[in-house]
């Protein structure tokens, strides 16, 4: 690649920056508020609660009640579950934190297994090939039958979902390792072990932070189906609860703040993951 | 960097690189390529030693046989008295394209062959101070690679290769993908960098200016399959920068070099091996 090029993307690169640095100004910049249209953006909220209040009971009821609550009520039940919001937080989040803590170390573990060892690669394929495409939900009956409504199943049914996505993208990830680093550390002095550690690891770490994105939202959808099927708490069980006893609004806040966890969770993987790759180029517009 | 007083004195005598009777041959499909073909040649200690040709003359597959990464098909490659069989640390390479590692600040980079040899850290430290001074790049000795330039990156390449301290270092076309401003002032670095910490380097090239500004020696390989077809000793000053490109020498010997090459019938300047 000829320095001319590279400057070329360069230049192209710090374009696009400043464009979202502008963007990101908007928001913040009281000049940017009212000159590029942040205002537009609260307006959006506030015609969105509007059309909610509008449509449900408080307002016109175009809504029944029983299909979709009104804010006041979602509010309303906010506190009239609160004391049982704390327990079946914290259980989803246990299960979704087990059930994606193990389905990572698993595929990254196996992924890198089959990426440097083609007997390891030849035997374990075909198994992870026909896994992969299976949607995992469609395995519950068995779980259920295997594990009843125990932690077991739930975990499992997490487990194999995050590892079907993250074992693929570690195996594509040290496939894309540039020859040029490895041969650069072997003539330097590197053993096959130090090769592994100090260049095979660390340029997988930047590929795999889209597949562990995807893996974190999969595992709290996993996670609410796994308490759709039996559980005595957490969010989806309070979720389903919610529906047997006819409380849409009691439904809503599960939703909002299952929600909520998995946006945080992304954001906190954003932080560690853009953190421990702040040398990369990607690292710099994310 | 300072430019380098001549330390002819420091440079001790004997050999460092015997390649005799060297042919490699690849397998293409069902044909069987010959990329060199009965190469011998003798590099001295602390020799700097171009070598060009046309391309897809095997002078890269010549540097990797010292190297190590490729094997030879018969023949034999000593380094000091020593067969190589494969890739080791006593012969560090500067490769063309950027491997510099990118998760690494330069002075990680830089510091990375002792490192991996387990090198108390004082001496990885004081290692580091040299060379991280040596191609002038005290300011950013934390800086990640991607806030260099290329010609930056290329001098983090160069010192992690020194730092090794290897018996030879060797080159392959490693300013073939800098712009001509970069890639003169680089040469113009690299040669006073040698005059002051005296190094075998065998260093491939297609630029024939490069080589003969470069190179205590010039070895020409012919088109496929390699073989040596001259060798020029440029001989000019010690101490030289870019000017001396327009000097009767200088010219002669270029225009000679140009001349060969030509009557290979192949483009001078296509491109990498």
């Amino acid at each position: 690649m000829s320095e001319v090029e590279k400057g070329g993307r360069r230049a192209d690169r710090e374009k696009i920056g400043s464009g979202v640095e502008r963007a990101v100004s908007s928001r913040s910049g009281r000049a940017g508020f009212w000159r590029t249209g942040g205002y537009l953006s609260l307006i959006a909220i506030a015609l969105w609660f509007g059309i909610w209040f509008a449509i449900t009971e408080d307002g016109f009821a175009l809504m029944r009640p029983i299909m979709f609550p009104s804010p006041a009520k979602v509010i309303d039940a906010v506190g009239r579950i609160s004391h049982l919001l704390a327990e079946d937080v914290a259980m989803t989040m246990v299960r979704v934190l087990v059930g994606f803590t193990l389905g990572t170390l698993l595929g990254i573990g196996l992924g890198l297994q089959m990426a440097y060892n083609r007997k390891v690669f030849h035997f374990f394929n075909p198994l992870v090939e026909s896994i992969r495409p299976v949607p995992v939900i469609a395995m519950i009956p068995f779980f259920l039958m295997w594990f009843g409504i125990t932690e077991p199943g739930k975990l499992l049914l997490i487990t194999l979902g995050v590892f079907a996505i993250v074992v693929v993208s570690t195996l594509e990830a040290v496939r894309n390792v540039p020859p040029i680093f490895l041969r650069a550390g072997e003539t330097l002095g590197a053993s096959k072990y130090q090769l592994f550690r100090t260049i095979i690891i660390p340029a997988v770490i930047p590929e795999l932070i889209g597949p562990l994105r995807v893996a974190a939202a999969l595992s709290y959808t996993l996670v609410v189906a796994g308490e759709f099927m039996g559980a005595q708490s957490g969010l989806g069980f309070r979720i389903m609860e919610a529906r047997r006893l006819f409380n849409p609004d009691v439904i809503l806040v599960g939703v909002v703040v299952i929600t909520g966890l998995s946006a945080i969770t992304d954001t906190l993987i954003r932080k560690v993951t853009g953190y421990i790759t702040r040398w990369s180029e990607r690292s710099v517009s994310s | 960097m300072t430019v380098a007083q001549a330390q002819t004195a420091s440079r001790e005598p004997g050999t460092e690189i015997e390649i005799q009777d060297l042919s490699v041959r690849y397998d293409e499909g069902d044909q069987t390529v010959l990329a060199l073909d009965r190469i011998s040649l003798t590099v001295r200690r602390n020799e700097f030693v171009c070598v060009m040709g046309p391309s897809g003359c095997g002078k890269t597959t010549l540097l990797y046989v010292i190297a190590g990464i490729v094997r030879p098909s018969s023949g034999t490659v000593l380094v000091e008295g020593e067969p190589v069989d494969r890739p080791g640390p006593d012969r560090a390479v500067v490769f063309q394209e950027d491997a510099v590692f990118p998760w690494m600040t330069v002075e990680q980079n830089i510091g990375y062959s002792l490192r991996m040899r387990g090198r108390p850290k004082e001496e990885i430290g004081a290692v580091v101070d040299r060379h991280v001074e040596l191609v002038g790049l005290q300011e950013f000795r934390r800086a990640w690679p991607r806030q260099l330039s290329g010609g930056m990156k290329k001098r983090v390449d160069l010192a992690r290769g020194y730092a090794a301290n290897p018996k030879v270092l060797l080159m392959d076309e490693p300013f073939g993908a800098l712009d001509i401003e970069t890639k003169e002032r680089l040469q113009e670095e690299l040669h006073s960098l040698w005059l002051v910490a005296p190094r075998t380097i065998v260093f491939i090239t297609h630029d024939l200016e490069e080589a003969l500004f470069l190179g205590d020696r010039v070895i020409l390989l012919s088109p496929r399959p390699g073989r040596i077809a001259e060798t020029y000793v440029p001989d000019l000053d010690q101490k030289r920068d870019m000017s001396i490109k327009g000097s009767t020498r200088f010219v002669s010997l270029s225009t000679e070099l140009r001349g060969k090459l030509k009557s290979f019938n192949v483009d001078v300047d296509a491109g990498a091996s």
